[in-house]
């Protein structure tokens, strides 16, 4: 897999205030990516993360239905 | 004493050292004469069958008569394609991603390649044997466990050469850990019928039925939606501007997916009783392998905690779930 061009990216919280996903913008496609760490997606931007090239903004507090 | 039997002044029989060799007809009218026939010859350890049909014997091969083909989408004149790729070197943004699916291009550098990862839980130990369709492809072997960048598919250290109907080995300490990466280059758009089997010798391609093939594909990608206009995605309530949803996969997919939206968000609609209102951005989705919840965001004030349903509401807009190598 070729380096990921990374551009944001964002958790997203449940209701009870938990982490569950990542807003992101991956080669400029807007996707939501799973904290799963067989997931390609996911696994690169902890890469990037750890190689200080990438931080992830905390959420934005859920709206309450 | 060696003797012989004549006929005719022809010699017919010769006995040597207590050895009785038939003399002067060949293999063929020795055949005819003992009533064997023509289907079956054997010379050393090889059996050669040409003709006829065998019944009522068992046959115990050492590799499988059906599902031999460790690649997935490998008929690529006629590939099950989800994303829509105009080709199999055609990603749908920029000169790399996946194209048909499984299968992963690379443009960007002086020489593009193109791949398919096995999935580890597939790969045992043991000799492969590769073949394809199309003349100018080179292709190369690796197995690893790591898909992230520099350390994957795209990292030519450790890729190691095969030719067409050449073998290869895997044998790692623990089987099933790694992924097994297949490599193109060339003339890619000649490849087709491409074929990786347990074995040392390569068979014709193993045609499966379009939605085996289909569904194999799908424990790695999905695209819901594509089908009408009123593609129902989830079911769940409203608050005042937004929904709040639940959906299943059509298939357990290899790891929780990436979702993404192909096409427009406004096509994302839910529906609470009489009033409808459009995304005004991606939804949001948090899936697991086999179902997702998803949060869709509109401009359009609903009732709170009403039941609603979510749909696609044009075939040209569809749900991608990524959970691909």
């Amino acid at each position: 897999m070729n380096e990921m061009n990374i551009t944001s990216a964002q958790y997203v919280v449940d209701f009870e205030g938990r982490n569950t996903s990542i807003n992101t913008t991956i080669d400029g496609i807007t996707m939501s990516v799973p904290l799963d760490t067989a997931n390609r997606h996911y696994a690169e931007i902890m890469r990037q993360v750890e190689a200080g090239t990438l931080v992830i903004q905390p959420a934005d507090q859920p709206e309450t239905p | 004493m060696a003797g012989e039997i004549q006929v005719n002044s022809v010699t017919a029989l010769t006995e040597s050292g207590s050895n009785i060799v038939l003399n002067n007809v060949d293999s063929a009218t020795n055949r005819t004469n003992l009533g064997l026939g023509s289907m079956a010859t054997q010379n050393a350890n090889a059996v050669a069958l040409t003709g006829g049909s065998i019944t009522g014997t068992t046959l115990v091969p050492t590799t499988p008569f059906s599902f031999r083909n460790r690649i997935i989408n490998g008929n690529l004149s006629n590939p099950i394609n989800q994303r829509g790729a105009a080709s199999i070197t055609t990603p749908s943004s920029g000169s790399t991603g996946y194209t048909y699916d499984r299968w992963y291009y690379d443009g960007s550098t002086a020489t593009p390649y193109l791949y398919q990862g096995i999935e580890d839980k597939n790969v045992n130990n043991g000799t492969y044997v590769i073949s394809w369709e199309g003349s100018g492809i080179n292709a190369a072997w690796k197995v690893s466990t790591d898909t992230t960048a520099g350390n994957g598919p795209d990292d030519t250290t450790g890729f190691l050469s095969v030719s067409n109907g050449g073998t290869f080995t895997v044998n790692e300490g623990t089987e099933y850990s790694k992924h097994l990466w297949i490599r193109f280059d060339g003339t890619l758009a000649n490849l087709n019928k491409v074929m990786v089997e347990e074995g040392t010798v390569a068979t014709p391609f193993e045609h499966r039925p379009y939605g085996t093939e289909l569904a194999l594909c799908q424990r790695f990608f999905q695209a819901l939606g594509g089908s009408g206009t009123n593609y129902p995605l989830a079911s769940g309530f409203t608050s005042t501007n937004a929904f709040y949803g639940q959906g299943k996969l059509s298939k357990t997919m290899r790891a929780s997916p990436s979702f993404s939206v192909s096409g427009t968000n406004s096509h994302f609609g839910y529906t609470q009783v009489s009033v409808g209102a459009n995304a005004n951005a991606t939804p949001t989705v948090t899936a697991n392998p086999e179902s997702f919840l998803i949060i869709v965001t509109s401009s359009t004030s609903t009732t709170v905690n009403a039941a609603a349903y979510l749909r696609i509401e044009d075939p040209a807009t569809k749900a991608f779930f990524d959970a691909e190598l």
